[in-house]
């Protein structure tokens, strides 16, 4: 056991002793306290920048669990937003359903998900679990097309509006929900990887049978992690799509699954503070990229050429940055602030433990 | 009408997808079996390849077969170059961060091809006046796609004869069997591995090619490269000649649920026969069981 715990320390939870336990919990009390603050001096535009951000960094760290601490690799996100995104459009425009108990039904409907996606888990293992995931997005998102087509139309769902406090401003009333569902995910996910069930969960990429030699059944943590990451992704898919108003198959692409992989990997994987991160990137970058073309001169030659392949720019900057991080900083963009260890050791790190 | 022209009417008609999945499988087998990976970007592969051919043969207007070569030739030579720079270097990563790192070219690629080629469709006519046969009573074939069906069978003969044969191909196989034991045998594993990267890409932009003249050419189609996945790893991730029968039955299999099930149950089909295949037997129909990673 002493080996699972001192290897599975570094791929999840982090232990700052001494005097940097006391400056980190002010760091993070102060971090708090602004992001609460932010949103009533920003720009309605930066405020649901922010948002994004946060609800992306809220199904990156499901899945940097998942893939990073638990080592069940997967393509599933826009799956499992998906479901969350289709149940709450469901429970709000069948039945009328309040915003909170449609959360709480998207989540509910996740994990079990969650679970059947879970089985296969515990009989393969690397790439044919990534394949599997694959598979699993294909299956249900042309159950949701089906299901869509027959139950509302082409165009999918409309949300209704919800009435939250702040009533006047939703872009505030949004950003402080997102804030409060992020910090919960974020307590919740960095509480439970440092009790057992957190090292069941790490202990599971090391080494499945020493796991269960230890007293704890393999494909109990396997279901557990799964049924629990599931159903974050889809609380996030819920609320996203009452934010974006509108529910429809066509927006949860691969793309977008192997876009919370970037930002997992970006960030930095296995670590919460790297799905944060990468969320910041993913999110951040195609936002400056705008800012950028808005600043740039007009008239010029570079300018139109800038704005009209703006896309393509955006994607070619993502695929630039996920090679540059791995062939440069294979711990991720997060192992840029952590000054404990040289890159070196890091590295090596992040290629023995995965 | 006979009792066997349904069925010779499903065969002829997934003829042209058959080849062009063939072909994608073997893009993907290729360098799966060298170096373990998945390439994501093997629908960037296929368009990169085709659009090369493109420019040879419709912008230059260089004869058919020559301007594929040199499309083809050409478009490997890029993606050996792309080994060489970068994936080499990322060999020391767990597999999953290699295929993220596929990934990030995908979509470099992608925004490179759109920013070059932007996204309207093109067309790449065949070299052959395009014509319909009457095989039996209602069965009917075209012969684009026999043509595809031809070229990729010959594809798949030079491939495996150059695997069986010559010393190249011996040093990949072993290569593919234990790369550390064949390291040690003094096989030397960078050319070995560039060469298969030269050889999927140009299988993937031949892919491109058929695909091509059966509809159009244009960067959103990348999609049926990933959809390649499905017959590589029906047949066996490591087997060239499963990637073949893989490629048969999901066409057909996709020719059917089309009819029966309507167009998007496409993907569907294809991915619920890998979850099949994944629960009851995880190394495809044909792949060898040391697959099996632990």
């Amino acid at each position: 056991m002493t080996l699972l715990q001192e290897r599975s320390a570094p791929s999840g939870a982090q232990y700052p002793t001494g005097r940097w336990r006391g400056r980190r919990q002010i760091f993070v009390a102060l971090t708090v306290v602004a992001a609460i603050v932010a949103p009533f001096f920003l720009s309605r535009v930066h405020t649901s920048v922010l948002t994004q951000m946060m609800l992306t960094a809220m199904g990156a760290i499901a899945l940097t669990v998942l893939t990073g601490v638990a080592g069940k690799v997967s393509f599933g996100n826009a799956a499992f937003m998906a479901i969350g995104g289709v149940t709450a459009a469901t429970l709000s425009t069948e039945f009328g359903a309040p915003f909170i108990a449609c959360v709480a039904g998207a989540g509910l409907a996740g994990g079990a998900l969650g679970l059947v996606a879970g089985l296969p888990a515990s009989r393969l293992s690397g790439l044919y679990l990534a394949i599997a995931s694959l598979a699993l997005h294909f299956i249900v998102m042309y159950a949701f097309e089906l299901y869509q087509t027959k139950s509302i139309g082409f165009s999918g769902w409309t949300m209704p509006a919800v009435q939250l406090p702040l009533g006047n401003r939703p872009a505030v009333a949004w950003y402080l929900t997102a804030l409060m569902a992020l910090l919960l995910c974020v307590w919740l996910f960095s509480a439970l990887l440092k009790s057992a069930v957190g090292r069941g969960w790490a202990a599971l990429k090391e080494h499945e049978s020493m796991l269960a030699s230890s007293g704890v059944r393999p494909s109990r943590a396997t279901l557990q992690v799964f049924a629990l990451t599931s159903a974050v992704i889809s609380v996030q898919g819920a609320i996203l799509a009452f934010i974006v108003g509108s529910v429809t198959y066509e927006s949860f692409t691969l793309h977008l699954a192997l876009t919370y992989l970037v930002v997992i990997f970006v960030g930095g994987v296995g670590r919460i503070s790297g799905a944060l991160v990468g969320a910041i990137f993913v999110v951040g970058a195609p936002y400056v990229m705008r800012e950028v073309g808005a600043v740039l001169p007009e008239g010029l030659g570079v300018t139109s050429w800038y704005l009209a392949n703006i896309f393509a720019l955006e994607k070619s900057l993502f695929g630039v940055a996920v090679l540059a991080v791995l062939l440069l900083r294979p711990a991720g963009l997060v192992s840029v602030f952590r000054r404990d260890q040289s890159s070196r050791a890091r590295s090596e790190r992040a290629e023995g433990t995965s | 009408m006979h009792f066997f022209t349904p069925v010779v009417d499903v065969l002829l008609t997934s003829m042209p997808l058959a080849a062009i999945y063939a072909l994608l499988a073997l893009s993907w087998v290729i360098l799966f079996r060298m170096s373990d990976m998945l390439n994501l970007a093997t629908g960037q592969f296929m368009l990169a390849g085709a659009f090369a051919v493109y420019y040879f043969v419709v912008v230059q207007g260089w004869p058919f077969a020559l301007g594929m070569a040199v499309g083809l030739l050409l478009a490997s030579v890029v993606a050996g170059v792309l080994y060489l720079l970068l994936f080499q270097r990322l060999a020391g990563l767990p597999p999953f961060a290699v295929i993220i790192a596929t990934f990030g070219l995908a979509m470099l690629l992608d925004g490179l091809l759109s920013a070059t080629v932007g996204t309207s469709s093109y067309v790449l006519e065949a070299p052959f006046e395009r014509e319909v046969y009457q095989v039996a009573d209602g069965a009917i074939v075209s012969n684009t796609g026999v043509y595809s069906m031809g070229f990729t069978l010959m594809v798949f003969a030079v491939v495996m004869g150059t695997l069986r044969f010559t010393k190249i191909g011996l040093d990949s196989r072993a290569t593919a069997e234990d790369a550390s034991l064949a390291a040690r045998r003094g096989v030397r594993m960078r050319p070995i591995i560039a060469i298969a990267w030269c050889l999927s890409m140009a299988v993937a932009g031949a892919a491109g090619v058929l695909n091509a003249q059966t509809s159009i050419l244009s960067v959103g189609q990348s999609d049926l490269g990933l959809r390649g996945l499905a017959p590589a790893f029906l047949g066996g991730l490591d087997s060239i000649g499963g990637a073949l029968v893989g490629a048969l039955l999901l066409a057909v299999l996709e020719t059917l649920s089309t009819r029966w099930l309507g167009g998007s149950s496409q993907n569907a089909v294809a991915w619920g026969v890998i979850f099949v295949v994944l629960i009851v037997r995880p190394s495809g129909l044909f792949g060898s069981q040391k697959l099996q990673r632990v």
